[in-house]
C-alpha cells in the first residue's frame, strides 16, 4: 500500500526510481482512489487502459535502467490539450466527441520523459469562468471543506479539475492553463501551488485557444521542488508557436531553497486599498514578516495601473476569445445542429453548443471589435495594457520579486456567484494583471482561513525569472502553519 | 470618441445584431437576460475612460521583439484522413454543408 497522501511528484519520482514500488504498483493505486473519488467530478476521460500498458513498459525500462526522468509517473491533463486519440472536450458541448490527430507540445514533452496519462481534468468551458461551474459536465468540487460545515465548495477555475485532483491525492502533477488567474486562483483556493510562467515559457501549439496573448500553461502541484521539477520539463522552444521564446531553460530545481538574505520583495501599495477577507490581508502581512526574518529587504511599489486590469482583460480577452472560437462552426469537427441553410447551421450549432458564459464573452468581444467600437473599447484597452506592464517594468527596477494575496477570498460554495458575473470576475483582481503583462508568478499555500479553507500567497517575478519564484516561493512554504485538513469525505 | 461611448447603451436590437454577427442563435427569453449582462459589464469597463492614453502605444503582447518568421514552405501534409476523422458530414474528400448557391 502506497501513502498517496503524503506522496509528492519528487517523493515518487525517488521511489520509482529506487524500485520501492513499480509503475504498475502506483498506477493501480491512482486508479484505485479516483475510482472512489467519483463524487468530485474532476475527471471528464479516463485513460486507464492505455496507461497500464504505459507502466508495463516504464516498469521494463526501470529494470533495465534505461528510466528517463519523469518514468513511470502518473500525471493529469487539462481537459484542453489535444491528446492524440484521446477525446479533448474543453468541456464543451460542442467538443463533446472531439478526438484530436495530434498531441499538444507540452504532453508530448512530458510524455517523452516518461510520464503516463491518467486521464483528462474538467475546466470551466473553454476555460472560461473561476469557478469550475461553466463546465457543460457540471461542476467539479473541491476535496475542501471548511470546519463543521457541509457546503460543497468550488476549486476555483478554470483549471478546478487540475487544482481539484492534485489536492485530492488523484494525480502528483496536472497541467493547467492561465489566462486570468486559471492557474493561481484554482491553486490557492485548493492548498496548492500553481505556476503560471512567462508568456512564450511554455508551448501554447495544441491548446484549445482561448486569448491568445494572454494564455500561459503551467503546473499544479503539491509543493515548490515539484512545480520547479515539473516546469524543468515543460518549457523550452517550440519552433510551432511563434510566440515560444528561444532562451535557455534553467535547472528550476537548483533555485529551491536557496537563501533571500539580501534581496529585495515589493509590496504594491495600491493592492493594500483592495476589498481582501479579513483573513487574508492578515495572511499577506504574515507572509511579508516571513520575509522579513528571512533577511530581505520590504520595499514598497507602486502599481497605479492594476486597478483597470480587470476592465481591460474583461474587453481584451473575450475580443480574442470572439476571434479563436469562431472555428467552432459545426462543419469541420465538433458538434453540428442542423440547420436549413449555412447560415442556420451555423447559429444552431453555435447557439446550442456554447455554454451561457461562453456565449456571453463571444458577444462582449463581438461587440467590442464591431465597426464603430474597436478604437473606443480594443484600441483603449490594449493602450491601458502598456500603461500596467510598464508599471511592472518600473517596479523590477527596485524589487526581485511581488508579494500579493493571490484572491481576495477563500473557496466559494457552489452556486453562490454564478448568477452575478461582475462579481465572479472579482476573483480575478489579484492574478489579471500579471497575464496583460506577461510575467511569471505562483501562487503557494499559505495558512487555512478562520473557516479551516486554503489561502495562498502569489509571488511576481520579472519575464523569464521563475527561478526567483521557487526561491522565494520557499519561504511561505517552510513558514506557513499546517495546511493538511482534508477529512476525505468524498471517498466512496 | 469618448462622447460616442457615453451615448452607446446596449439594446435588444444590439444583442440581436451582435448574435447574427458571431453566429450564434439567441433564444428570444435569453436576448433579455443578455441585454442586462452585458449593459453593466460594458458600463463597468468604460472605467477605463478615466485613464489618459494620449500618446500611448497599443499593446498587443507582452512580447519584446517581433514575431517570427520562417520560409513559406511546405512543411506537414498528406493527412486527408486525419483531418476527416472529426468531420461531422464528409464525401470523398469533402466536408459537405447545405447547399449555399440556389
Amino acid at each position: 500500500m502506497i501513502d498517496l497522501v503524503s506522496s509528492d511528484l519528487v517523493s515518487i519520482r525517488n521511489s520509482l526510481q529506487n524500485k520501492e514500488f513499480t509503475a504498475i504498483e502506483l498506477l493501480n493505486e491512482y486508479i484505485d482512489r479516483i475510482a472512489k473519488s467519483s463524487k468530485l467530478n474532476l475527471f471528464n476521460t479516463t485513460n486507464f487502459e492505455n496507461a497500464l500498458k504505459a507502466a508495463q513498459e516504464s516498469d521494463q525500462k526501470i529494470i533495465r535502467g534505461e528510466a528517463r526522468s519523469l518514468e513511470g509517473i502518473p500525471i493529469g491533463v487539462k481537459d484542453l490539450f489535444c491528446t492524440a486519440g484521446i477525446k479533448t472536450t474543453a468541456s464543451s458541448k460542442i467538443l463533446e466527441n472531439f478526438v484530436p490527430a495530434y498531441e499538444s507540445t507540452i504532453t508530448q514533452k512530458l510524455k517523452d520523459q516518461g510520464m503516463i496519462l491518467l486521464g483528462k481534468l474538467s475546466n470551466d468551458e473553454f476555460a472560461m469562468g473561476s469557478s469550475n461551474e461553466t463546465s457543460s459536465f457540471g461542476p467539479a468540487v473541491s476535496p475542501w471543506k471548511g470546519d463543521s460545515s457541509d457546503k460543497e465548495l468550488v476549486p476555483g477555475g478554470s483549471s478546478g479539475g487540475s487544482s481539484g485532483a492534485v489536492a485530492a491525492s488523484l494525480c502528483p502533477l496536472a497541467t493547467a492553463t492561465d489566462t486570468g488567474g486559471s492557474i493561481r486562483q484554482p491553486a490557492a483556493f485548493t492548498g496548492t501551488v500553481g505556476l503560471k510562467p512567462t508568456y512564450g515559457r511554455c508551448s501554447r501549439w495544441g491548446i484549445v485557444a482561448f486569448a491568445s496573448s494572454l494564455d500561459q500553461a503551467g503546473p499544479i502541484t503539491k509543493t515548490i521542488a515539484d512545480s520547479a521539477m515539473a516546469l524543468k520539463y515543460m518549457a523550452g522552444y517550440d519552433e510551432k508557436d511563434s510566440t515560444s521564446a528561444d532562451i535557455d531553460v534553467e535547472d528550476y530545481e537548483q533555485a529551491v531553497g536557496q537563501s533571500i538574505k539580501g534581496m529585495t520583495v515589493g509590496v504594491p501599495k495600491e493592492y493594500e486599498e483592495l476589498d481582501l477577507e479579513d483573513d487574508i490581508k492578515k495572511n499577506w502581512q504574515d507572509a511579508i514578516n516571513w520575509y522579513k526574518l528571512e533577511g530581505a529587504e520590504i520595499v514598497s511599489v507602486s502599481l497605479p495601473h492594476s486597478k483597470y486590469a480587470l476592465p481591460a482583460y474583461y474587453i481584451i480577452a473575450p475580443a480574442e476569445a470572439s476571434s479563436n472560437l469562431a472555428r467552432y462552426d459545426g462543419v469541420k469537427y465538433g458538434t453540428r445542429m442542423t440547420g436549413d441553410n449555412l447560415d442556420d447551421l451555423y447559429k444552431n450549432t453555435r447557439g446550442l453548443g456554447f455554454g451561457p458564459e461562453v456565449k456571453r464573452r463571444i458577444l462582449i468581444g463581438t461587440y467590442v471589435l464591431s465597426a464603430g467600437y474597436y478604437d473606443a473599447y480594443y484600441l483603449k484597452a490594449q493602450k491601458v495594457r502598456r500603461l500596467i506592464h510598464s508599471d511592472f517594468v518600473e517596479a523590477f527596477k527596485k524589487v526581485d520579486v511581488i508579494i500579493t494575496p493571490t484572491t481576495p477570498t477563500t473557496a466559494f460554495g457552489i452556486g453562490e456567484n454564478l448568477s452575478d458575473p461582475l462579481k465572479m470576475y472579482s476573483n480575478d483582481i489579484l492574478t489579471v494583471p500579471v497575464n496583460l503583462a506577461g510575467l511569471p508568478a505562483i501562487s503557494i499555500p499559505s495558512g487555512l482561513d478562520s473557516q479551516g479553507l486554503p489561502m495562498g500567497i502569489q509571488l511576481i517575478a520579472n519575464h523569464f525569472n521563475e527561478g526567483k519564484l521557487f526561491q522565494f516561493g520557499t519561504v511561505v512554504e517552510k513558514s506557513r502553519s499546517s495546511i493538511t485538513n482534508q477529512s476525505e469525505w468524498w471517498l466512496e | 470618441m469618448v462622447s460616442k461611448v457615453n451615448q452607446m447603451t446596449i439594446t435588444k436590437d444590439t444583442i440581436r445584431k451582435i448574435s447574427n454577427l458571431a453566429k450564434i442563435s439567441i433564444a428570444d427569453q435569453e436576448v433579455e437576460k443578455l441585454e442586462s449582462e452585458i449593459s453593466s459589464i460594458i458600463r463597468w469597463v468604460e472605467a477605463l475612460n478615466e485613464v489618459d492614453t494620449e500618446n500611448v502605444d497599443p499593446m498587443s503582447n507582452s512580447l519584446t521583439g517581433a514575431l517570427r518568421m520562417r520560409e513559406d514552405l511546405v512543411t506537414d501534409g498528406n493527412k486527408v484522413s486525419d483531418i476527416l476523422s472529426n468531420s461531422p458530414v464528409d464525401d470523398e474528400n469533402f466536408f459537405v454543408v447545405p447547399k449555399v448557391i440556389e
